[in-house]
């Protein structure tokens, strides 16, 4: 506490693999202390926000991908790997009540600038040059306003003919969801890339039922942004220096504040910069004071001058994680471990500063 | 020799993720797919030692074959060994580039060093308990 208190400039990271709880008090410690909070999404799914948040796409569960989508796009992500038992439930594996064996007739499209596990299972693979993807998209853009033939018959890499059949299949499905991955979110054009794919669906909504689904990778991110917006109004990389909420990608990220040696305090709650993030922002983490709230021992423990072990989500601590849908599931706890959960100490670090700033609960 | 270097999540790398100091996380994230073509014209074979080098930034991984890498690219799974070769540049976005860095490979006999000492190479220090 007397850490976060003396600093000038706190930053408080990680927050994915925490209960929506821990996450909520994350963010007042933040306000109370002047501090920059950040999360997960910054860094990986990042560039998913603004684009959504700029285009105001509506989703939906993926319950509703399950019973009615016949045509799945994965762009720049391989479920199978990293999502293992997403096509089971919701996709490709997933029966349902509207379409008889749907293993067969629905057709999955995968986008991707390398062969991947997923496209190995694909109907139809489009191989797209390395940090290309935008200009795919906006091809496929052009093709569903009508105006293929202004296209040249190769872009990046891909037969524009191929494009055109696949948005035929896309045109003429009943429901169609995008799945969009890092491949996406983190090659070149990143944010604007998303825009690409939002602009997109709503091109495909005048002809069909469309909806995007980021596949966010860590265990409660949706979570970690949902509580931030509520608060602040901002996703994630939140700076409260100023006594009100102040977010600009590229200077409140955490990985900025961090390569430019600003923050001379960290806390970590639920993450592992030390394995996510480059270098440079590893090598300021050991030189400040850095807390970590975690129940594992990871790369970050090398770095931190204090680590806290807390009770681990799901297996000895319960609360509520929230699916990449935006679906809120309650987690209980299988047994009752010795430990508190980040949440109970971070409840304690919170109490403490609210004494100590003469801040009545 | 010049590839591309992309990263991504595996299934491997994942269910190792809570023992990130184990040699099994070590020998998940540390496991480079190279095209067995460029592998031949370097002379490598499976479990041959490469360094990855980047902006005098240098890390030691090991290789193996897969060919549905493309030639000229190189694969290796999220983690601090990929992450110890990127810029911290986000271009304003908050992102580094985690995809398609430009990497110099060439050929050791050095050990791949565990997590930890990636750690402390960044002023970390040992956590034993």
């Amino acid at each position: 506490m007397e850490i976060l208190l003396d600093a000038d400039r706190p930053l408080l990271f990680g927050w994915s693999n925490s209960f929506e709880e821990a996450q909520l008090l994350g963010v007042r410690i933040a306000g109370l202390i002047g501090g920059v909070i950040d999360n997960t999404a910054s860094i990986y799914e990042g560039p998913a926000v603004p684009g959504f948040e700029e285009l105001r796409h509506q989703g939906c569960t993926l319950e509703q991908v399950k019973e009615k989508s016949n045509v799945v796009v994965y762009w720049g992500c391989d479920p199978v790997m990293s999502h293992p038992r997403h096509m089971s439930r919701y996709t490709t594996y997933a029966r349902y009540l509207f379409l008889d064996n749907s293993f067969r007739k629905r057709t999955v499209i995968v986008f991707d600038a390398r062969k991947t596990s997923t496209s190995n299972l694909a109907d139809e693979f489009v191989k797209i040059d390395p940090g290309c993807d935008y200009a795919v998209l906006s091809a496929l853009r052009v093709i569903f306003l009508g105006k293929k033939d202004l296209l040249p018959a190769f872009i990046s890499g891909v037969l524009r003919e191929q494009l055109v059949h696949i948005a035929e299949l896309i045109k003429n499905s009943r429901v169609c969801a995008f799945f969009i991955g890092q491949g996406l979110s983190e090659t070149r054009g990143k944010f604007e890339n998303i825009r690409n794919v939002v602009e997109l669906a709503r091109e495909l909504n005048k002809h069909t039922e469309t909806s995007i689904f980021p596949m966010w990778e860590h265990g409660n991110i949706y979570s970690a942004k949902k509580v931030l917006n509520q608060i602040s109004g901002y996703p994630s990389s939140v700076d409260f220096a100023r006594g009100v909420g102040y977010y600009n990608p590229g200077e409140t990220t955490a990985v900025d504040v961090l390569a430019r040696n600003e923050c001379d305090a960290c806390l970590i709650v639920g993450s592992d910069p030390g394995a996510i993030l480059p270098r440079p922002c590893c090598q300021h983490l050991a030189q400040i004071p850095t807390i970590q709230i975690d129940p594992h021992i990871n790369a970050t423990t090398h770095l931190s001058k204090i680590q806290i072990p807390t009770a681990q989500s799901g297996i000895d601590a319960e609360g509520v994680y929230y699916r990449m849908d935006g679906t809120p599931v309650p987690i209980k706890k299988l047994y009752q471990s010795g430990y508190p959960s980040d949440a109970e100490v971070l409840k304690r670090i919170y109490i403490k500063i609210m004494d100590s700033k003469g801040v009545k609960p | 020799m010049k590839f591309l270097l992309n990263t991504g999540r595996t299934t491997s790398q994942c269910s190792n993720l809570s023992m990130k100091n184990s040699f099994e996380y070590q020998h998940v994230v540390s496991a480079c797919s190279m095209n067995p073509v460029d592998m031949m014209i370097l002379g490598l074979e499976d479990d041959n030692h490469i360094i990855l080098s980047r902006n005098g930034v240098m890390v030691i991984v090991y290789i193996t074959e897969e060919e549905e890498v493309d030639r000229g690219t190189l694969f290796l799974p999220a983690g601090p060994y990929a992450n110890f070769l990127l810029d911290f540049d986000t271009h304003g976005t908050g992102v580094p580039d985690f995809k398609w860095v430009e990497v110099s490979v060439s050929i050791t006999t050095l050990d791949i060093i565990p997590v930890w000492k990636l750690m402390a190479a960044c002023g970390g220090v040992r956590y034993e308990g």
